[in-house]
């Protein structure tokens, strides 16, 4: 009995410390894949675009750091544009400034977390543009054909300005005034994000990129992780933007549109062929005799949209899905529901 | 060492024992637990409205069950009168044949589920209130068609349609009810079934007693424990029921664009006099979203004795500007509440934003 007793206490002696030590383990790096995840990806997915609402007392996180930044491009020949908040990053204030005669646009950026910083741009008529940037993050992505990003976060505003001046080549410029700021911001901001969002959103590259200028390390899986999450919340923002802005065109009133929006089926330009064909299938009662119509659709080499529209129309008129309409931004999309709605 | 190794060894042997003893525990717990919140579904249901469609053609499945033929003959015996076929959008596996004796106020509705058990319930819908009473032959594992929240009066399998005319004449009493006919059908049932789940909701859910009653009939056997436990879970439905009907009773009142209304759905936070400050600070349910700004300020906050419409409106106005909840409308029905609209989330640094 003794000696029953002994090998069991020596089998529980080693099972506590084998539990002790998978415990530690397994947490360390759970915990760590986890907010590793979360760095590298953004949980509400990037606006396809940005509304500047202009502020007459902007509350600054950083207040002096903004006045500083300000004080030496005025100092400098900057005019002010406003301050304004950005309706879809509630938290970012930013300052608009503009260089009339040398066409510039300054803009100086405050958020709690993020701190201050500064970006002055300009355009050549031709469309090339160039920024030059002391953002924190930003430099890892890719840039658009035809404008060229300088960052260094070392960097003062008015070294910032001096490396602008001496990279931007020779011109001639387009022309900017404090009043057409905000417009011309917004447009930017338009023409970069619809560039990302057509070439299929955010790369492996630019992942890894943003993972290496990081103080942790990340091994090739949790990139390829964060790139897929990326992605996912992308697209559920694209589609979120769809119907924002179907519903802000649309006629129905709240009551209506609430029937309606957990029937609706959204397309857009964008959508695979895998997706078009489980839009078919959730819109339309299919039968067997469907299938080889769904089969050639799979093999269809037009776009989504008009291979969805073929489907349709091979359909007889009473099983067709009703179309609701359409919007052209952020993305082309077009918006049904089934039949019997 | 040898005698330390002992020690450790029996208690190796109470830690396995001990372990034994706990999952089984576990076990019995999750399985109880699982077969309440199964309950909660036989009792009430998650909507609020419903939409009956009248189908144009006598429903096969209707026509050729013969115990529908049986109870429809000892119906049309008794005065009733056929006034057509339903679906409803709430229970598509249901096909419904309707009878109706107008100069009673009485509707006979002969229910054929989609595993071919069919049922009788009949109704008496209260002129005034438009309450509803209802007794039926309807299985003990299946909800009173319109019904959402409440027992049938008298719920027997073995009862036939002649006898259920008995026991609803019995059990109404006097007092005038309404006069269904084919053309008010539809309409006159999907208005009582609003005001019954907007009372179920405002009453804080189904009753101990009922839920009792109900219970006994169920091949499983509750404890005392058990019906405590659901009631609680009833109760919580009933307050999630509560706001979805201030929400569509919001909606019906108009005067809100479908762009207003799409950025605001998913934001709301519904403040009414019978919410609980421990609610806003548990955060749960639908329509109660609580920013972290506002979980912040109802930290060691307690109530000033105001009703807690206005208390919320005080407490919304400690939060810094530019984060404060923004009051979108009230509503009267079914009880007086405000809706608000919850500020977005800050933005916080974002790597993939160009």
């Amino acid at each position: 009995m003794g000696l029953f007793l002994q090998i069991l206490g020596w089998a529980f002696v080693l099972i506590i410390v084998a539990l002790a030590v998978s415990w530690y383990l397994v947490r360390r790096k759970l915990a760590r894949f986890l907010s590793d995840l979360d760095a590298l990806t953004t949980e509400s997915g990037v606006p396809s675009s940005l509304t500047l609402v202009p502020t007459e007392k902007p509350a600054f996180a950083h207040a002096d750091r903004v006045g500083e930044a300000i004080t030496s491009l005025v100092d400098r020949g900057f005019t002010r544009a406003g301050a304004f908040q950005i309706q879809e990053m509630p938290g970012l204030l930013l300052c608009g400034l503009v260089h009339v005669e040398d066409r510039i646009l300054a803009v100086v950026y405050d958020n709690q977390q993020m701190g201050v910083w500064v970006d002055v741009a300009c355009e050549q008529t031709s469309g090339e543009e160039i920024t030059v940037s002391n953002a924190p993050s930003g430099g890892e992505l890719d840039s658009r054909p035809g404008t060229r990003k300088i960052f260094d976060r070392e960097k003062k505003p008015l070294e910032l300005l001096e490396t602008l001046r001496a990279e931007r080549g020779q011109g001639p410029f387009v022309e900017y005034s404090p009043d057409d700021f905000a417009t011309r911001f917004e447009e930017a901001y338009a023409r970069e994000m619809e560039w990302r969002i057509r070439r299929g959103g955010v790369s492996v590259d630019e992942v890894r990129r943003v993972a290496e200028g990081m103080e942790e390390s990340f091994s090739l899986e949790q990139i390829e992780m964060a790139h897929r999450v990326q992605r996912v919340q992308d697209a559920r923002k694209l589609y979120e933007e769809c119907l924002e802005a179907f519903a802000k065109q649309s006629s129905m009133d709240a009551r209506e549109w609430e029937e309606l929006r957990e029937e609706m089926v959204v397309l857009h330009e964008l959508m695979t062929p895998e997706d078009v064909v489980a839009a078919c299938e959730s819109l339309h009662d299919l039968d067997d005799d469907d299938l080889p119509l769904l089969e050639e659709l799979e093999r269809a080499r037009q776009s989504a949209m008009d291979a969805f529209e073929w489907f349709r129309d091979q359909l007889p008129e009473e099983r067709r899905c009703r179309r609701l309409g359409e919007v052209s931004k952020p993305v082309v999309a077009r918006f049904y529901v089934a039949a019997e709605q | 060492m040898t005698r330390l190794l002992e020690i450790l060894g029996g208690i190796f042997i109470g830690v396995l024992a001990a372990v034994a003893v706990a999952a089984y525990w576990l076990f019995r717990r999750a399985r109880r637990y699982v077969g309440n919140a199964a309950a909660v579904g036989v009792l009430v249901s998650d909507a609020i409205r419903i939409r009956i469609e009248r189908l144009g053609e006598p429903q096969p499945e209707l026509d050729t069950d013969e115990a529908v033929a049986r109870e429809v003959a000892a119906l049309e015996s008794r005065g009733f009168e056929r006034i057509g076929d339903y679906r409803l959008d709430e229970r598509e596996e249901l096909a419904l044949r309707v009878l109706s004796r107008p100069s009673e106020g009485a509707v006979a509705v002969i229910v054929r589920a989609d595993d071919g058990r069919s049922w009788t319930e009949l109704y008496s819908i209260e002129e005034r209130h438009m309450e509803i009473v209802a007794v039926g032959s309807t299985p003990h594992d299946r909800r009173a068609v319109f019904l959402p929240g409440r027992e049938l009066a008298v719920r027997d399998e073995k009862l036939d349609a002649g006898e259920l005319i008995d026991r609803l004449l019995e059990h109404r009493g006097g007092g005038t009810f309404r006069e269904v006919s084919a053309e008010n059908f539809a309409a006159t049932f999907e208005e009582a079934f609003r005001r019954e789940a907007e009372r179920y909701a405002l009453h804080g859910g189904t009753s101990v007693e009922e839920i009792r009653r109900r219970l006994a009939g169920l091949p499983r056997r509750y404890t005392d424990a058990d019906v405590r436990r659901i009631r609680g879970l009833v109760a919580t439905h009933a307050l999630c029921k509560l706001h979805d009907a201030c929400v569509a009773r919001f909606l019906e009142t108009g005067g809100l664009s479908a762009g207003e209304w799409e950025k605001a759905r998913e934001r709301l936070l519904i403040a009414h006099d019978s919410l609980e400050l421990e609610w806003l600070q548990e955060s749960c349910g639908p329509h109660v979203l609580v920013t972290d700004d506002l979980r912040e300020a109802l930290t060691g906050l307690a109530r000033t004795g105001l009703a807690m419409r206005e208390e919320f409106r005080r407490i919304n106005d400690l939060l810094p500007e530019g984060r404060r909840y923004r009051l979108l409308g009230h509503v009267d029905q079914p009880l007086r509440a405000d809706i608000w609209v919850a500020p977005e989330r800050e933005w916080a640094g974002d790597q993939m934003a160009p």
